[in-house]
């Protein structure tokens, strides 16, 4: 039986799994080995706790199957590669592989492949790392500062299609953060697919 | 006399056998045509109207504007699996409830251009009454609906006949599961 009764309150009730969101400010969660050592598409393991770039962190939740993330992959990988050297990027998929085969390491290695993501794309083969960031759907995006503190979280831009794209949230994020501005919106919302955690 | 009679019947059952093959010829018509156009005689064509636009705004006023009705708002989309397996359940839902307080207030979070094909699937699930598409940016339409929804999809969100929000979930639910929820809500709307 799904916790759908949950009262209402600063958890999200996800299917079965409530989270807490990760808020503007918050700490980049520290997460036990067992749940921070995710495994990427190339073999490497990736330690999160860890993964840090000159000018911070971009963590970006995603998968194979969502019809969303498709919307914006290549505007996500564009914009993953281009900041790869100054960011640590990583692109997560924390779904259920038995609910979405689509989203098994077999066709993530392909996706990888397919697309020439520069940064690595990793399996959350617990769920607990989207749980510790209180990520809840694909594509969502988390940016953290060279402070280690999240200064972005959300969309990465205001619309599905890509013609029709009027602000580049997550750019702008970006920009400012290396250029020490405020960054404004720093909380964005677009849809997506739930992300289908493990039981 | 007689014969002016006969005359008249022999007229009356030739022209009623012309009327009833008529019916015949078109009737069977129709039923072919129905046939070939692979409709089930139960679906309904939509119209335009069926699929209107929706902002937060309009929405929240819906919830508000109940008529003293518990509202359950569900958002999905056509591109994701689980919106669409568990939409029968929310038809099932309305056909059960819609005269025993329930407003049910489905909204279509496609982009405009996908309009057609939600109007395709609306038509395939039966839908025979008013739904929405949202007609606002992803970032101001789910920010407005409150803070415990990220936008991730379905979500369902069950008001209370003041319009105050009562039940919320993101993620597919079975027939029962919105069935008890909804119960809920409306069970309190009746000891009022």
């Amino acid at each position: 039986m799904k916790s759908i009764f949950a009262a209402i309150s600063g958890m999200v009730v996800l299917g079965s799994v409530s989270v807490s969101a990760l808020d503007i400010g918050d700490a980049f969660p520290k997460m036990d080995a067992s749940i921070s050592q995710v495994k990427a598409v190339d073999g490497k393991t990736i330690n999160l706790n860890t993964h840090r770039g000159s000018e911070g962190t971009l963590v970006i939740f995603s998968c194979n199957h969502c019809p969303f993330v498709k919307m914006w992959e290549d505007r996500s990988r564009d914009l993953g590669n281009k900041y790869a050297n100054k960011l640590a990027v990583i692109q997560i998929n924390s779904n259920d592989a038995e609910a979405y085969p689509e989203d098994n390491f077999e066709n993530m290695k392909i996706r990888a492949k397919e697309k020439s993501f520069s940064f690595p794309y990793a399996m959350d083969s617990t769920s607990k790392v989207a749980t510790a960031f209180g990520a809840t759907k694909t594509p969502e995006f988390f940016l953290f500062g060279k402070d280690g503190k999240l200064a972005y979280k959300g969309a990465l831009d205001d619309n599905q299609k890509a013609d029709k794209v009027k602000i580049n949230f997550l750019a702008n994020a970006i920009e400012a953060l290396m250029a020490g501005k405020k960054i404004d919106p720093s909380k964005t919302n677009s849809v997506g697919c739930g992300i289908k955690f493990r039981s | 006399m007689l014969n002016v009679e006969k005359s008249w019947n022999s007229k009356s059952k030739f022209w009623s056998l012309i009327a009833l093959a008529s019916l015949i010829v078109i009737g069977g018509g129709y039923v072919l045509t129905q046939f070939w156009e692979g409709r089930g005689f139960e679906e309904t064509k939509l119209t335009e109207s069926a699929l209107a636009d929706i902002t937060s705004v309009d929405l929240l006023k819906l919830v508000k504007s109940s008529g003293g009705k518990t509202t359950v708002v569900n958002i999905w989309a056509t591109w994701c699996q689980p919106c669409v397996e568990e939409f029968p359940h929310l038809i099932e839902l309305y056909k059960k409830y819609s005269d025993k307080g329930l407003q049910l207030v489905l909204v279509s979070a496609d982009a405009e251009e996908d309009r057609g094909r939600v109007m395709d699937f609306l038509s395939e699930q039966g839908v025979d009454f008013a739904t929405y598409i949202k007609s606002e940016p992803d970032n101001e339409f789910v920010m407005a609906l409150g803070q415990e929804w990220t936008g991730a999809l379905p979500a369902t969100f069950i008001y209370d006949a003041k319009g105050d929000l009562k039940k919320f979930w993101m993620g597919d639910a079975s027939f029962e599961e919105f069935e008890n929820a909804f119960n809920i809500v409306n069970e309190n709307r009746e000891t009022k």
